[in-house]
């Protein structure tokens, strides 16, 4: 009994010293930066125009925001993307998980961890391999659709073409993780469970139907509302491949946030409010991607 | 009869392997695709780049290579990656393991909202992190500092590692602590002496993830450097010139910043799903 006491009672002290360094760490990056955000959201600021201070101008940054039309212009795009590329994602890993789940074979692993490489290679590096791709004069993408007949558009100069150039881009980094998310799923259903469905004539069709999907169905939704997160947030590769171009094509929120106040324009303060929307947003989707995991 | 049936399940079993690995051929070859662009044009001259049409085989060169390695900026940058890779994920290993253990043996108010609030570190825009970090930093007259980037990326290093050492932490066995208490070790000693040991894949998987992503962060490292702290994915984009791209050398980089990542990943490659889901998912 007294044991116990000791085991516990040791414990209250030392776990405010391990905790406070973390929490400082939080404070000071996370809490702190994000109070920051709000209070320049307030303001009006411009980082090119020093001399003109800060003044305070309550929601205005907000007002102007909703009325802005390449905010509107962002939206769309951010939703176009996951439109278009989320969809292509699930279906190719999913597919993919199918695949490597349905049997045992020589060079699994290899091609296992072949998914992870698109995944850790560097996104700038991503972005500008498939910019020589894409290339229209020299690119193998355009000479091979040229010679299938297909005429083949400008991918990145083109503002009809550019969403696609990036989805395609996203789909070839981010399937892969979608589907080792969805093979850790299936790698956990026990095989007898499979393996007794198939003795009583079920076809693999119905297994993945009756038994795969609804097992792994939380898996699903958690790695698509991840993937909605990060395309939502893409930067890296809108970076290198287009900058947004042409014209506003491709410029998404979060690209408009980044052009407007800190890489040309200056306006910080309002690139601030419309950070804080993207983070509210963002935090909705994490918020409900925790709750279906049950990890609260 | 008996005979004819098997043989028909025989060649339906043939038939079946041929589809089944014509498809992982086609996905192996689809990964791989672009990274064989990629290694392939560092190894090309100029001509073999731009020619039409594409160049499958080809006289290969190292002039590239060479160039980036000797002209280039990008030596001087890999240092600058290492120190800030090496600088942040060690102090985030510092800061986040004693608080992943607190986070997974103690009970205390609002454990499970300091994890929340941790995670948006994670999941929130860069720009969100972006603006605020470069005026601190500026007020402080610190951009383009070594210190600066590894500051700013505990901001995700130690998120990331307290989420991910909190579950090493509680697959481990309460009872071994309490045995170790019972021998008269303090439970400080328990944790430093039996604990950690126990986790210690845990620990180095966590240190080569974070190595990772810090390896590969884009944003912070473009507005907080520009000359001397300037990291690898940056650097890269300065292969884009008003006189155009330089392809050969941009690749031959891009081949050189991608090594130590994919030789890293492949080492963790069982812990990088844990990692891009937070420990999440187990993979």
């Amino acid at each position: 009994m007294s044991f116990y006491r000791r085991f516990h009672s040791i414990g209250e002290n030392l776990k405010y010293l391990m905790f406070m360094p973390a929490l400082i760490v939080t404070l000071a990056l996370i809490i702190f930066p994000f109070g920051y955000c709000i209070f320049l959201s307030l303001h009006d600021y411009n980082i090119e125009l020093p001399f003109l201070g800060m003044k305070f101008i309550g929601f205005e940054n907000y007002y102007r925001l909703i009325l802005d039309p390449r905010v509107h212009n962002g939206m769309i795009i951010s939703l176009k993307l996951i439109g278009i590329a989320l969809p292509i994602e699930f279906l190719l890993g999913f597919l993919t998980a199918i695949l490597l789940h349905y049997r045992r074979f020589r060079g699994e692993k290899i091609v296992r961890i072949s998914l992870i490489l698109p995944v850790v290679i560097p996104p700038v590096v991503v972005g500008l391999t498939w910019k020589i791709l894409y290339n229209p004069s020299f690119g193998i993408i355009n000479f091979y659709l040229k010679r299938l007949g297909i005429i083949a558009p400008s991918w990145l100069t083109d503002p009809q073409w550019v969403i696609f150039a990036i989805a395609i881009t996203d789909v070839w980094q981010w399937f892969p993780l979608m589907a080792l998310i969805l093979l850790a799923g299936l790698d956990s259903i026990s095989i007898e469970l499979i393996e007794a469905a198939r003795v009583d004539g079920a076809s693999y069709l119905n297994v993945v139907r009756y038994i795969f999907i609804p097992s792994i169905k939380p898996l699903i939704s958690f790695a698509i509302i991840l993937r909605m997160i990060d395309i939502f947030k893409m930067f890296d590769v809108i970076y290198v491949m287009t900058g947004g171009g042409p014209g506003i094509s491709s410029e998404t929120l979060h690209f408009y946030a980044y052009k407007i106040g800190l890489a040309h324009g200056g306006n910080i303060s309002y690139a601030s409010s419309i950070a804080l929307i993207l983070l509210f947003t963002i935090e909705l989707f994490s918020i409900i991607i925790l709750r279906s995991l049950g990890r609260r | 009869m008996k005979n004819g049936c098997s043989k028909i399940k025989k060649i339906k079993n043939v038939v079946g392997s041929i589809i089944f690995f014509a498809a992982i051929l086609l996905l192996v070859g689809f990964i791989y695709f672009p990274l064989l662009w990629m290694v392939t044009t560092s190894f090309k001259y100029r001509a073999d780049i731009f020619s039409l049409p594409p160049q499958w085989i080809f006289k290969p060169t190292f002039e590239n290579y060479v160039w980036v390695l000797t002209k280039s900026l990008i030596p001087q940058c890999f240092i600058n990656t290492m120190i800030i890779g090496f600088g942040s994920v060690s102090l985030a290993s510092l800061i986040g393991i004693p608080a992943a253990y607190a986070l997974a043996r103690f009970k205390f108010k609002g454990k499970e909202n300091f994890a929340f609030t941790i995670l948006t570190a994670r999941m929130g825009p860069a720009i969100g992190f972006m603006i605020p970090f470069f005026l601190m930093w500026k007020y402080l007259g610190m951009l383009d500092n070594h210190i600066t980037l590894i500051v700013t990326y505990l901001t995700f290093n130690v998120p990331l590692t307290i989420w991910m050492m909190r579950g090493f932490f509680e697959a481990v066995p309460e009872a071994l602590e309490e045995a170790a208490m019972v021998d008269g070790c303090t439970r400080f000693q328990a944790f430093l002496r039996i604990t950690l040991p126990t986790v210690r894949t845990g620990i180095i998987a966590t240190f080569m993830l974070c190595l990772i992503f810090t390896w590969t962060e884009f944003p912070f490292a473009l507005i907080l450097t520009y000359s001397s702290s300037v990291t690898l994915p940056v650097a890269i984009t300065q292969f884009i010139t008003h006189q155009g791209i330089q392809w050969g050398q941009m690749m031959a980089a891009a081949v050189l910043i991608s090594l130590p990542i994919i030789i890293f990943a492949i080492i963790v490659h069982k812990y990088i799903v844990t990692g891009l889901t937070f420990g999440i998912i187990k993979g």
